[in-house]
């Protein structure tokens, strides 16, 4: 993927696959923090949820957001695979949603907006 | 929370958010692409109904991939009314929400055959589950898209991030599923 395919916008105020990307990343993140319970204020972004991209429309900056998602998803498979099994019908750091439900939930979120990036892709090709 | 009843919630809050989305779409709009030669909402409504149909029919004695099932069909134009549409996608999800309903996760090991292919029920559940949220994500941008500066949002609201994350709202994929509900009735 170009940067500038990832930068590309169907319309004013809709979110590029870009902006996916990170927002996927922030989730894993989250998640991560909830199933063990760490402090908040470690994503290495500022910002939460949508952070506005690109910064610098470049192949290096899309590559240092790829890296992250990659990151991210790989901290929170680990921490994932540590829990013991017993321990996931347990609570979490997000009241009233257990360890499970949080992992089915973030998994399912990724693919949510896995299918909007290829949208976007299809949508940017056939301009 | 059984493995059972996370996959289930999970399938009603996605099932939420594709409604509250089609609600706010006009009739002539379900039926357009999202661009040339891509599919249309309806499309997209009559493959995820036509999947989970064809994949939760006699689920644990058949194969999931049915021979009368015509997958190519579901992307093209089938004219359907909106009601038509929506019965559609509800006789899709009735099967899957009624045959989940009968499992128990001593049920997860067992095997399912999908395309010729063996499945323990798990891998077909989560499987199912990526399928639906992947359409469903696409439903909702093109309903966004459709709606403009128009659209009630289905999340968190833009801007309001901080302050969601500093209520720490008790937000189970059952609750979410129920506010898009309430939120959706006219």
């Amino acid at each position: 993927m170009t940067p500038v395919l990832a930068a590309w916008r169907p319309g004013p105020d809709r979110h590029n696959i870009w902006e996916l990307i990170v927002h996927a990343a922030y989730w894993k993140y989250v998640a991560w923090r909830r199933l063990t319970g760490a402090k908040r204020g470690s994503f290495p972004l500022a910002g939460s949820n949508f952070v506005a991209r690109p910064v610098e429309n470049t192949k290096a900056a899309l590559q240092a957001d790829l890296d992250l998602l990659d990151e991210m998803h790989h901290v929170l498979r680990e921490a994932a695979a540590a829990v013991p099994a017993p321990e996931l019908d347990r609570g979490s750091a997000q009241r009233g949603v257990t360890k499970r439900a949080l992992l089915t939930g973030v998994a399912a979120h990724d693919l949510y907006h896995a299918g909007q990036i290829q949208l976007l892709k299809r949508m940017a090709g056939s301009r | 929370m059984s493995v059972i009843a996370s996959l289930q919630d999970e399938y009603r809050r996605y099932k939420a958010l594709a409604e509250a989305a089609i609600a706010q779409v006009g009739d002539e709009e379900l039926g357009h692409p999202a661009h040339d030669g891509g599919n249309s909402i309806e499309m997209l409504i009559r493959h995820v109904a036509g999947n989970l149909k064809s994949r939760f029919t006699d689920f644990r004695t058949s194969d999931g991939e049915k021979p009368w099932r015509h997958r190519d069909d579901e992307f093209e134009s089938a004219g359907l009314s909106r009601t038509e549409l929506l019965q559609v996608w509800e006789d899709g999800w009735s099967v899957l929400l009624g045959e989940v309903e009968k499992l128990s996760d001593g049920d997860l090991s067992a095997t399912v055959i999908v395309r010729r292919q063996p499945l323990r029920i798990d891998e077909a559940l989560h499987r199912s589950l990526a399928h639906t949220a992947y359409h469903v994500g696409q439903i909702v941008f093109m309903a966004k898209a459709m709606r403009g500066g128009g659209w009630h949002t289905l999340s968190i609201p833009k801007g309001k991030s901080e302050e969601y994350n500093q209520k720490a709202p008790r937000e189970t994929a059952a609750a979410h599923a129920e506010k898009l509900r309430e939120n959706s009735r006219p």
